[in-house]
């Protein structure tokens, strides 16, 4: 398959489109750098990939790919 | 950062603490014991693998040649002929190629051609322990204006070669995957004939330095712990120590940082593999980053080192270029300490700081 995209592709094209929780997210965390712990700034975590989920599924449908899509992206979500 | 003599350290000191309870003669253990950091058989793969997709491994050797470029810019000031010369971890034999440009010389008034030093080589020896990677580039035209020869070994930590063979040995971007550097240093001062040079480049101490920090706070704060997702490097000032122990001459170490920018830390890491360059730590953590983690590492990279309206995010490859002579011959030698009768001053001119 040559023109295949690979996952971390998408990742990152969706990732784009999510800038402004990014920032959020990386100041939260950076705000404290020094003394960082699990789940410090989960909540801005959460908007970020919340976001990414959205704008991944959004290219999907636009796209009109079908098949594996949503049962995956639910399973990232709940972490499974 | 954590340089290769920390290893070395841990490692004697369970070697003490295992013979602590039994009284015996204080005896040497058998061999040399080392710890291994690097998984051989994984980097040995990761580089198979990264040469069998020709084009993303071509595509990515944007480092590598440049490198290349500069290490043999330093062999330009050697005004000699080199009969035999070894490519020591060559990868897609990169040095051959910058070894074929012609007009490598910048300092050469303009509008004169310089021939690629290619002329003054009568054969190279590229060896490298990955076949993909060492014959991906056979049938370019480049292969054709040099004699190149080329060695698979299974393991580069051992050379096949006797004693006093080459010329000269090069080395680029392969000899930080070296578990016991120091032994390769002196097998190469070895294979080296009297008064000869090694000239070598590696990634060294800050490189990747972004990456590095980024992965940790987001390991930290997604999941609780830090595992080691970067290498740990040669520091720039154990570089002398070493080539001095393995019983090199004149020594020539300086560090050169090349800043490339990525579109996104996906960008960079996809670029990491497909250079043949990813993690291959012994105990690493089995299996791909986690999305989580990527996720993350991505937004803490770009709050932390991306500039306001950059269009990238940065990274940056610290290189250490070092250049050490086997002793022999009529070897120019240092003068005793003390024995200087000339001022530096009163020969470069200059004089004090001006006083305001």
């Amino acid at each position: 398959m040559p023109n295949r995209t690979r996952p971390v592709e998408k990742i990152a094209k969706a990732t784009a489109k999510c800038s402004v929780e990014a920032a959020a997210y990386g100041k939260c965390v950076l705000a404290d750098y020094n003394a960082v712990h699990k789940d410090m700034c989960v909540k801005e975590f959460m908007r970020l990939k919340d976001c990414v989920l959205v704008s991944e599924a959004q290219r999907r449908s636009h796209i009109g790919e079908r098949g594996a899509g949503p049962p995956m992206v639910i399973a990232w979500r709940y972490g499974i | 950062m954590i340089s290769l003599h920390t290893f070395r350290a841990t490692s004697s000191r369970r070697c003490f603490a295992a013979t602590f309870g039994v009284r015996t003669y204080a005896s040497q253990t058998p061999g040399n014991p080392m710890l291994e950091i690097f998984n051989r058989k994984t980097k040995h793969l990761q580089k198979d693998r990264a040469a069998r997709k020709v084009e993303e491994s071509r595509k990515t050797d944007y480092l590598k040649d440049e490198v290349a470029l500069r290490l043999c810019e330093r062999l330009l000031d050697i005004k000699r002929d080199f009969p035999n010369v070894l490519d020591l971890g060559a990868n897609s034999c990169n040095i051959a190629r910058a070894l074929t440009t012609p007009n490598l010389d910048i300092a050469a008034p303009e509008g004169t051609p310089t021939p690629p030093l290619a002329e003054r080589i009568s054969k190279l020896t590229c060896v490298d322990t990955s076949h993909a990677l060492l014959h991906r580039d056979e049938e370019l035209p480049f292969n054709k204006d040099i004699n190149i020869h080329r060695d698979v070994i299974s393991d580069l930590e051992t050379l096949p070669y006797q004693p006093n063979t080459f010329d000269a040995v090069l080395s680029s971007l392969s000899i930080h995957w070296v578990n016991d550097l120091p032994a390769l240093l002196e097998q190469v001062n070895t294979i080296l004939k009297p008064d000869s040079p090694f000239i070598a480049a590696m990634f060294g101490g800050d490189t990747l330095f972004e990456l590095r920090g980024s992965l940790q706070l987001a390991d930290l704060e997604r999941r609780g712990g830090v595992s080691p997702h970067v290498s740990p490097l040669v520091d720039v000032r154990d570089v002398g120590n070493l080539l001095n122990r393995a019983g090199f001459k004149m020594l020539t170490v300086d560090v050169e940082d090349i800043v490339v920018e990525f579109p996104d830390t996906f960008a960079l890491m996809q670029d990491l593999q497909a250079m043949g360059e990813s993690n291959a730590i012994m105990h690493r953590e089995a299996g791909p980053l986690s999305r989580d983690v990527l996720l993350a590492n991505e937004a803490i990279y770009r709050t932390m080192h991306m500039e306001d309206d950059a269009p990238g995010i940065p990274a940056t490859f610290r290189m250490i270029y070092m250049i050490g002579w086997k002793e022999g011959g009529n070897q120019p030698q240092p003068l005793q300490r003390g024995s200087g009768e000339l001022n530096l001053k009163d020969l470069l001119g200059g004089g004090d700081f001006q006083k305001p």
